[in-house]
């Protein structure tokens, strides 16, 4: 099976200062990717090419077989095949949490209003916020805010999730109920890229994990193999540090 | 000193009637300024240089020259070239609201860049195009954030109108100096003129302050 | 603001400017004048008025001609009459210069004037020439202006050059400066005004030279073939007279304006 997200020596720097060196990696269908690594890994950077809001001076990035280095290449179509959490949500704070979830799906999928709204409420149904349709973001909490951002990302029927340290600007406390709805979204088989820091997370629903460090994927494999046995030193000292 | 307030009452009918039209000439030229300053600054914003360099050399020109030439230049230049005859007022309104458009797209400009990095990146993550993105994401948000720095614009705008007094024009400074050539005084049709102009700005603000409070509940 | 008021904006706006713009029936001539400048031309009111004002209705029914007067300003009224397109003429106790002569055409002379000096009663000054080490305010672009450039230089900076006499004699009264030269007509009217101000004119026929005001026109106009005879008819017909007795209170040296060339 062709893999959906290819990434093949992709190098990227902000002027002389490289963040990310000749990265390779393929996605499948279905598979869930974990990123970790220490701050200024790449490892943010690396997602965020993945939909274009960075620009890689080198290699290629094919999505679906399409190659997003090309000149040709329309990023609109392509990002809204592929939904993006924040760590910071930006859900959009002049706009109810249904009109947040509808606007991309009236503007870009060209849907009805009426089918806009259908979708968007049953979409706050599956992340168990139905009762806040009619409320601004500036009322939820950040888990809310979070699950809100996830149902408005999942609007677009995206075929790829890209998850940019989604729990890492919540309090402990609310970490829980968005894992809840990301763990959902593994199991029904979306394809999600996710980097984080929830090390339980990456070992329960990875399907495979990377450790990047300095702008290189040092080591990657099953959780379990990564977290128990990782075969090279700099992943042994990050885990140390961490876990 | 003396002070003859008969003057003043002998003119302030028509110190009122210029009154009238420095309202009108004010609010026609905020409101096609601030029309005008919001397609100046997009141009300005955009990637391609064939317009960002035009609107960048407007907001110099008309942030970079006295008020009091431009007034001038539309009046014996532009007006004419459009409507093959000078017309003071028209004259007015264009002059002020292409200063004003300078002023307010630099205003819009501040208020673009206030609005979060990640409220464009959301937007575009979601598939919106460039333009959707400014339509509905970020102007709504930059506008609100602008409407006190627009106040200002507006009060410096109806202060500003007085110059057109020099292509007669007939609002308040007009008929001061009307007043000032027929009784070779200064101080009562200045005076009068200044607490005119006072009233106004000051009724302004307060309107604006409480329109500033609505949008905040 | 809703789309309803916006739309009632524009249509007061069309119909000010309605108001202003003039009617076109019929040949009528546009002329221009900066009416604050009493009393020669002035605002009374919303009412232009002054000795030029009735001077050119005399002539212009002695040419038999329909025109329009418009206050549009000092330097508007320049530029309109040097272009021609809009106004016909200009009248404005515009003296008759050679300078001024370069640009435009002008009718004969139709009024005998001269600068004078307003100084405080108990001032020391004579003549002009001993303007030269005083502070003088002017009004500026006017034959006083020019004539103290001539005696004080024009880079002085006690040669003080105002928008309007009525700022140049406040300052003469709140003692920025020691004298106020300008147009006859204009200081005796300021001393009349206000008597007990304590303040007094001065002439110098030496210095300051009779001045002649001509109606303004753009170069080439047809309208001076027309303007002339009538200016010399009313001169000549008492009616001229009248109307200075009127303003001016005494008779006119109506030689003088007629022989000036």
């Amino acid at each position: 099976m062709n893999p959906i997200i290819e990434v093949i020596d992709l190098t990227m720097a902000y002027g002389d200062h490289p963040v990310l060196h000749q990265v390779s990696v393929n996605v499948a269908k279905s598979e869930v990717i974990v990123m970790i690594g220490p701050s200024g890994s790449g490892k943010s950077t690396l997602l965020r090419c993945l939909n274009g809001l960075e620009k890689p001076q080198g290699g290629d990035i094919r999505i679906e077989g399409q190659s997003l280095m090309s000149p040709a290449v329309n990023m609109s179509v392509i990002r809204a095949n592929i939904g993006m959490v924040f760590q910071q949500f930006n859900l959009f704070p002049h706009m109810n949490v249904i009109d947040n979830i509808m606007l991309a799906q009236v503007q870009v999928r060209k849907q009805s209003k009426e089918a806009a709204r259908a979708k968007a409420l049953e979409l706050l149904k599956k992340v168990g916020l139905t009762d806040k349709a009619e409320h601004r973001p500036s009322s939820l909490s950040g888990g809310q805010a979070q699950r809100v951002a996830i149902a408005r990302a999942l609007a677009m029927e995206p075929s790829i999730m890209l998850f940019d340290e989604p729990t890492s600007a919540l309090d402990p406390e609310m970490v829980g109920e968005v894992l809840t709805v990301m763990k959902q979204l593994a199991r029904d088989g979306m394809t999600m890229v996710v980097v984080t820091h929830e090390m339980g997370f990456a070992r329960e629903i990875g399907d495979r994990v990377l450790f990047m460090e300095q702008g290189v994927i040092i080591e990657e494999g099953k959780p379990r193999q990564l977290f128990d046995m990782p075969r090279h030193e700099r992943t042994k000292a990050f885990l140390s540090k961490v876990l | 000193m003396d002070f003859r307030f008969d003057i003043i009452i002998d003119y302030l009918p028509l110190l009122l009637k210029g009154a009238l039209l420095t309202i009108g000439i004010s609010i026609l030229s905020i409101l096609f300024g601030s029309i005008l300053g919001l397609a100046v600054v997009l141009g300005k914003m955009s990637t391609s240089w064939y317009l960002s360099w035009p609107m960048s050399g407007y907001i110099h020109f008309f942030r970079g020259t006295p008020l009091y030439v431009q007034i001038l230049m539309v009046h014996f230049g532009l007006v004419p070239l459009l409507i093959g005859q000078t017309n003071s007022i028209v004259a007015a309104v264009a002059a002020l609201a292409l200063n004003s458009a300078a002023y307010t797209a630099e205003i819009y400009r501040a208020g673009i860049q206030s609005v979060d990095k990640g409220q464009t990146e959301a937007a575009y993550s979601l598939g919106m195009t460039k333009r959707q993105t400014m339509r509905f994401v970020i102007l709504p948000q930059a506008i609100k954030r602008t409407i006190p720095a627009f106040g200002n614009e507006f009060i410096m705008l109806v202060k500003d109108s007085s110059l057109v007094a020099l292509i007669a024009a007939p609002e308040i400074m007009y008929w001061s100096n009307a007043m000032r050539g027929q009784y070779i005084r200064v101080w009562e049709p200045y005076l009068s003129a200044a607490v005119i102009y006072l009233i106004l700005t000051y009724s302004l603000s307060k309107l604006l302050a409480s329109i500033e409070r609505r949008l905040e509940g | 603001m809703g789309k309803r008021t916006v739309a009632l904006l524009a249509v007061c706006f069309v119909s000010i400017m309605a108001g202003c713009s003039p009617g076109s029936a019929g040949k009528t001539y546009k002329i221009a004048t900066d009416a604050a400048y009493a009393p020669m031309e002035y605002m009374d009111k919303d009412k232009i008025t002054g000795f030029d004002i009735d001077f050119l209705e005399a002539v212009m029914k002695e040419a038999d001609l329909t025109y329009k007067v418009e206050h549009i300003g000092w330097d508007p009224m320049l530029t309109e009459v040097q272009s021609g397109d809009n106004f016909a003429a200009g009248i404005s106790s515009i003296s008759i210069t050679d300078e001024r002569k370069q640009s435009y055409d002008y009718s004969i002379p139709y009024f005998e004037s001269t600068n004078m000096i307003m100084v405080k009663e108990d001032s020391p000054v004579q003549g002009a020439v001993d303007l030269k080490d005083k502070k003088v305010a002017v009004q500026s672009s006017t034959t006083a202006e020019t004539l103290m450039v001539g005696i004080m230089g024009g880079d002085n900076p006690d040669l003080k050059r105002f928008d309007s006499n009525a700022v140049a004699l406040l300052e003469l009264d709140t003692g920025g400066v020691d004298a106020v030269v300008a147009d006859i007509a204009i200081v005796r009217e300021y001393l009349k005004n206000n008597p007990d101000k304590k303040f007094k004119g001065i002439l110098d026929p030496e210095q300051f030279a009779p001045e002649f005001y001509g109606i303004l026109l753009p170069k080439g106009s047809e309208l001076k073939a027309k303007l002339d005879p009538a200016i010399k008819a009313i001169l000549e017909n008492g009616t001229y007279t009248e109307i200075y007795q009127k303003w001016f209170g005494e008779e006119p040296n109506i030689e003088n304006v007629l022989n000036a060339k």
